[in-house]
């Protein structure tokens, strides 16, 4: 009986400290002039303690009728991504930016994947732009990121940061030809906080 | 057969014009652009507000972050990273997503009472323009008289600019260039831009007239300082309330080069109050009244020249020169401008050449009177040397039936005999 008692004070102080340091959510909206601009946002935290291990599965980016999707690519330092070619005519894939080692890929056809491995960690963010050598309007970004709590706003401008732990944290907005003003928030030991960003010209 | 193809040519432009048009504006290709319409940046077409003005001094561009304002996306000839990569391979640029065509259609009724025809029905001209931009800061205009009274027309000014050139290093606005063929920029008030049907003398006149000019001053006909001509220009503007231009040109209008040296001109000017040439500061009207803009512009310009001499004194060309101030007042409803112009051409009489001087002054009063409702009045007078003056008072009214339909009515005479017996009617169109 007392092994029981004490088994479940254990259990109680388990969940207790689980509940503690639970995290939250970041969330709230992108406003700008044109809605074009909304989807391109991207929104994260400028940096977060804690070592932080890429995904396993390698995110994709397709070349599909002649467009690089996604064309905006948020992902954590050192992650590997994918770029498939599922038009019938070959594409290429390379960068001007030294934070992508200036990488050139070379040129593949349909159903071909070549892969690159945005390794360079930046104190602020690294954001490599990606052209195909074939087709000169083509245009991606892959916004590299030394934390895992980013968000790439969607249509309506609504994003969400999850699993943010307790802490002060300055948020920042990420867009090609955009700005906004940093936001500080102190996420609670429980809970979400809701922000807010206004786009306007560089 | 010549002409059922030009004929031909022309419908097929004009159906596809209309096929494209989904919204009736002003230089629509511009009203296409951006869903607006046409009193954006015109009062009563195609007299400019000022905020059409600094949209028009920056190369077709909002003064304000374009892309902002585009609704007709572009398409892209490559994209804007591609400037990262620059100088191994083509600087990226756009072209409109819509084909950047309108058609402007006028039409008249004139009537004399004294004259031996008193009324007639005037053939009605026919202007195809084309004007847009290539990306940012590289815009285009081209614009043709398909038909005009009755005859098939001419190319009146086709030209390109380059805006905001070396703006990493000088100011934004400050430097831009034009090559082609143009209206130099010395012109404070251009015939294509007022509302009157009567063209303005201070452009067209010349000293060897002993009248004013009846018509707009296209490329051949006597010289004035609106003739179309070809060249290359640089202007620009500088804390956003100067504004600066000069420029070397043929000289001989559309023509082609018929003198040993090239015209040259300058022209400055600096506003007062209201918005700025690159459409900063100024303070919108709580009423929405865009075309309320209290302010005073000064300038000043200087044009000088050569044309060729077809008389038996000498072999050199004969000199033209031109000076000239001018004043814009804005106030409230009311826009008064007004200029001077000293000429001074040299003429062949006889076995002499002689220097033909004159001034030229004139006065405008456009007011407000409904948004859609303009009244005009000017006048103007020419002191040729050793001439009998000639005077000239335009009154009339400008009305809008609807944001690109326009009346115009109105009668021009000689002051001395106050005998309003003429009366132009004008209707022209635009989409």
């Amino acid at each position: 009986m007392k092994l029981i008692k004490l088994l479940s004070l254990g259990l109680i102080l388990v969940i207790f400290q689980f509940a503690s340091s639970d995290a939250g959510d970041i969330t709230g909206f992108v406003k700008a002039k044109r809605s074009k601009y909304l989807p391109k946002t991207v929104v994260y935290i400028e940096s977060a303690p804690g070592d932080f291990i890429p995904p396993e599965k390698n995110p994709v980016m397709d070349q599909l009728n002649m467009i690089f999707s996604p064309h905006i690519l948020p992902v954590l330092v050192g992650t590997t991504v994918d770029f498939l070619n599922s038009d019938d005519v070959a594409h290429n894939v390379f960068s001007p930016d030294e934070s992508a080692d200036k990488m050139n890929l070379g040129t593949w056809p349909k159903g071909d994947i070549r892969s690159f491995t945005f390794k360079n960690s930046c104190e602020k963010v690294c954001d490599p732009v990606l052209l195909c050598n074939v087709h000169p309007e083509m245009e991606a970004y892959v916004v590299v990121i030394d934390n895992p709590y980013f968000s790439k706003a969607d249509d309506s401008g609504f994003f969400k940061i999850s699993g943010v732990p307790p802490g002060k944290y300055n948020v920042k907005v990420w867009h090609p030809k955009r700005k906004a003003e940093d936001v500080s928030i102190v996420m609670p030991d429980s809970g979400s906080v809701e922000i807010e960003f206004a786009l306007k010209k560089k | 057969m010549r002409h059922t193809l030009t004929i031909t040519i022309i419908g097929i432009l004009v159906l596809v014009s209309m096929a494209l048009v989904d919204k009736p504006n002003a230089i629509p290709s511009f009203a296409r652009k951006y869903e607006t319409s046409c009193i954006t940046c015109h009062t009563i077409f195609p007299k400019l507000n000022s905020f059409g003005e600094a949209y028009r001094l920056n190369g077709f561009q909002y003064p304000e972050d374009d892309a902002d304002q585009t609704k007709d996306e572009p398409v892209s000839l490559g994209a804007d990273a591609y400037k990262k990569v620059f100088p191994n391979a083509v600087w990226p640029n756009d072209i409109p997503g819509t084909p950047p065509i309108a058609i402007r259609v006028a039409s008249g009724f004139n009537y004399d009472r004294q004259g031996k025809i008193k009324t007639e029905f005037l053939s009605p001209s026919l202007i195809l323009m084309t004007a847009g931009t290539l990306g940012e800061n590289v815009s285009f205009y081209a614009g043709a008289h398909l038909f005009e009274e009755g005859e098939i027309g001419s190319i009146d000014r086709a030209f390109f600019q380059i805006s905001n050139l070396f703006n990493n290093k000088l100011p934004e606005h400050f430097l831009n260039l034009r090559i082609g063929q143009f209206i130099p920029n010395i012109v404070p008030f251009a015939n294509h831009r007022g509302l009157a049907v009567t063209p303005y003398a201070f452009n067209t006149y010349s000293p060897t007239a002993d009248e004013f000019e009846a018509g707009h001053a296209h490329g051949n006909e006597s010289f004035g300082i609106e003739t179309f001509q070809l060249g290359v220009e640089l202007s620009g503007i500088a804390s956003s309330r100067f504004r600066w231009g000069a420029g070397f040109v043929n000289g001989s209008g559309a023509a082609a080069e018929n003198s040993s040296a090239k015209d040259g001109y300058f022209r400055a000017a600096y506003k007062l109050g209201g918005m700025g040439f690159d459409g900063s500061g100024g303070t919108a009207d709580p009423r929405g009244r865009n075309w309320i803009d209290n302010s005073i512009t000064l300038g000043g310009f200087t044009y000088f020249g050569s044309y060729p001499n077809d008389g038996l004194v000498g072999s050199n060309d004969l000199s033209r020169e031109r000076y000239g101030l001018d004043f814009n007042v804005l106030f409230q409803n009311t826009n008064l401008f007004g200029g001077w112009i000293r000429g001074k051409d040299e003429v062949v009489e006889g076995n002499l050449a002689l220097d033909k001087k004159y001034d030229l002054g004139f006065v405008e009063l456009n007011q407000v009177i409904y948004p859609w409702l303009i009244t005009l009045a000017r006048y103007e007078r020419a002191e040729p040397e050793a001439q009998q003056s000639i005077e000239r008072v335009v009154a009339g009214v400008a009305a809008l039936y609807r944001a690109n339909i326009k009346f115009v009515v109105e009668s021009a005479v000689d002051p001395s005999d106050l005998n309003f017996s003429k009366l132009n009617v004008r209707l022209d169109f635009a989409f």
